[in-house]
């Protein structure tokens, strides 16, 4: 057993959340690139500073487009929860890719996102551990109301090893869902 | 050089050594990048994005580099790679290396720089890129070689802004984005290389890692008592006094 004092474990503790929350800067890093190179561009980024770390995160993607293009069919949005709670153990990221089926303004996707609609979503997502479309009732939920049809990943994210990792358990699945919901590069 | 980038001797955001911090990142990289293998360097040259044109980097067994080497009066790149297959000369390659700063003097938008000015007389570009371009084509042309410009930036992604206002300048130049990223991905992928281990140690303490997996697997747990601060006591010994009547103000 250590032999720090209290006050000792609380810096170290701080210290290993500063620490914790760079890596997972950087997987988010190495997730953009990878998204880039499948012709996803960051629309919100997933804004995680090691230094005032949260216990929440968003973020959404957008197809690659003609800069200040603000209407899309298709979107995915990231919802990190980093804190446990009462279904999840550990921290947890919900990828979700939307289908609108129409040109769709992300702005007001954004701005209608609660984040009890994401964990719903997430609680879903968790019960089938593989991609699964999301039920018109936890879409509309206050999650994505606009959204007509949607699929739902989540990944502990404490489990991903590396950039390959993230490549094959996260991106590609991402990518592969958006393209089950028809979507198609332009 | 290593050493002070380990220790963050610099600053971590380098509010006050900006441009020294650029050039000495370009010097310590390329420097070790000298010792590396040849196939090493060659694959980082291969990584780069080519914006919108084809992109051969010629297969050569050694790699001259030079920093800072001026072109002409206002032209001096950050790096200046000369490729040769035996003792022939098979390419040039310029390198234009940013840390936070974009491109100076922007073909768009923007009046000529004092540097621009000054060397009017030459009627070069402005956007910094073409004018490097502009530079090294009378050299490569009178060698007969073949020239390649690389946009070295800290970016994930390429800068589309910046690299469509040069493309839009010079149709036919060669030129492709990199991101010291990518130079991190070739020095990592060879952990027995002692000048790649340390390349990579060095941008990673710059923040230019891709995800590795996270560093620290345990956190130390906390075993004293989570309250430090106790609070109860702090009214006891206050005694309030309070006006003698019910009523200690009257309305008029």
């Amino acid at each position: 057993m250590s032999d720090q004092t209290f006050g000792q474990s609380v810096s170290a503790a701080f210290e290993f959340l500063y620490e914790f929350c760079g890596d997972l800067k950087s997987l988010f890093e190495t997730f953009k690139v990878q998204m880039d190179g499948a012709g996803w561009q960051e629309w919100y980024p997933l804004r995680i500073k090691p230094d005032s770390p949260s216990y929440l995160y968003f973020g959404m993607y957008a197809p690659q487009t003609a800069l200040g293009k603000k209407t899309f069919t298709h979107a995915i949005l990231l919802q990190l929860q980093i804190s446990a709670g009462e279904f999840i153990e550990e921290p947890t990221l919900l990828a979700a890719v939307i289908d609108f089926q129409s040109a769709t303004d992300l702005t007001d996707v954004w701005n209608k996102w609660n984040r009890k609609g994401g964990r719903r979503a997430m609680q879903f997502a968790l019960k089938n551990g593989s991609p699964i479309a999301l039920p018109e009732t936890v879409l509309k939920n206050r999650f994505v109301p606009a959204g007509k049809r949607a699929v739902g990943i989540t990944v502990p994210v404490c489990t991903l090893r590396d950039a390959a990792d993230v490549q094959s358990r996260l991106t590609k699945p991402i990518i592969s869902a958006a393209n089950d919901l028809g979507f198609k590069m332009e | 050089m290593l050493f002070a980038e380990r220790h963050h001797k610099l600053g971590r955001d380098d509010s006050l050594t900006h441009d020294r911090a650029e050039d000495l990142l370009t010097s310590t990289v390329f420097q070790l990048l000298r010792y590396m293998p040849v196939s090493q360097f060659l694959a980082l040259l291969r990584l780069a994005r080519p914006v919108e044109c084809k992109w051969n980097v010629a297969d050569a067994d050694r790699i001259d580099v030079e920093c800072w080497t001026r072109l002409n009066a206002s032209c001096c790149p950050d790096v200046l790679l000369r490729l040769f297959g035996g003792d022939k000369l098979l390419q040039m390659v310029l390198i234009e290396a940013k840390l936070f700063s974009g491109k100076s003097g922007s073909a768009v938008g923007e009046g000529p720089t004092k540097e621009d000015e000054n060397n009017a007389a030459e009627l070069l570009n402005p956007d910094q890129l073409v004018k490097y371009w502009q530079s090294i084509t009378k050299t490569a042309n009178e060698l007969r070689v073949p020239r390649l410009m690389i946009y070295l930036t800290s970016h994930l992604t390429p800068p589309m802004k910046e690299l469509s206002e040069s493309r839009r300048e010079v149709k036919d130049m060669t030129f492709a984005w990199l991101s010291w990223y990518d130079v991190w991905l070739v020095a990592n992928a060879d952990p027995s290389s002692l000048p790649a281990k340390d390349l990579a140690e060095i941008l990673a303490c710059r923040g230019f890692a891709h995800f590795h997996g996270f560093r620290t697997k345990q956190c130390q747990s906390i075993t004293s008592s989570g309250r430090f601060f106790k609070i109860g006591s702090w009214f006891k010994h206050v005694k309030l006094v309070l006006p003698l009547k019910h009523h200690f103000w009257t309305q008029s």
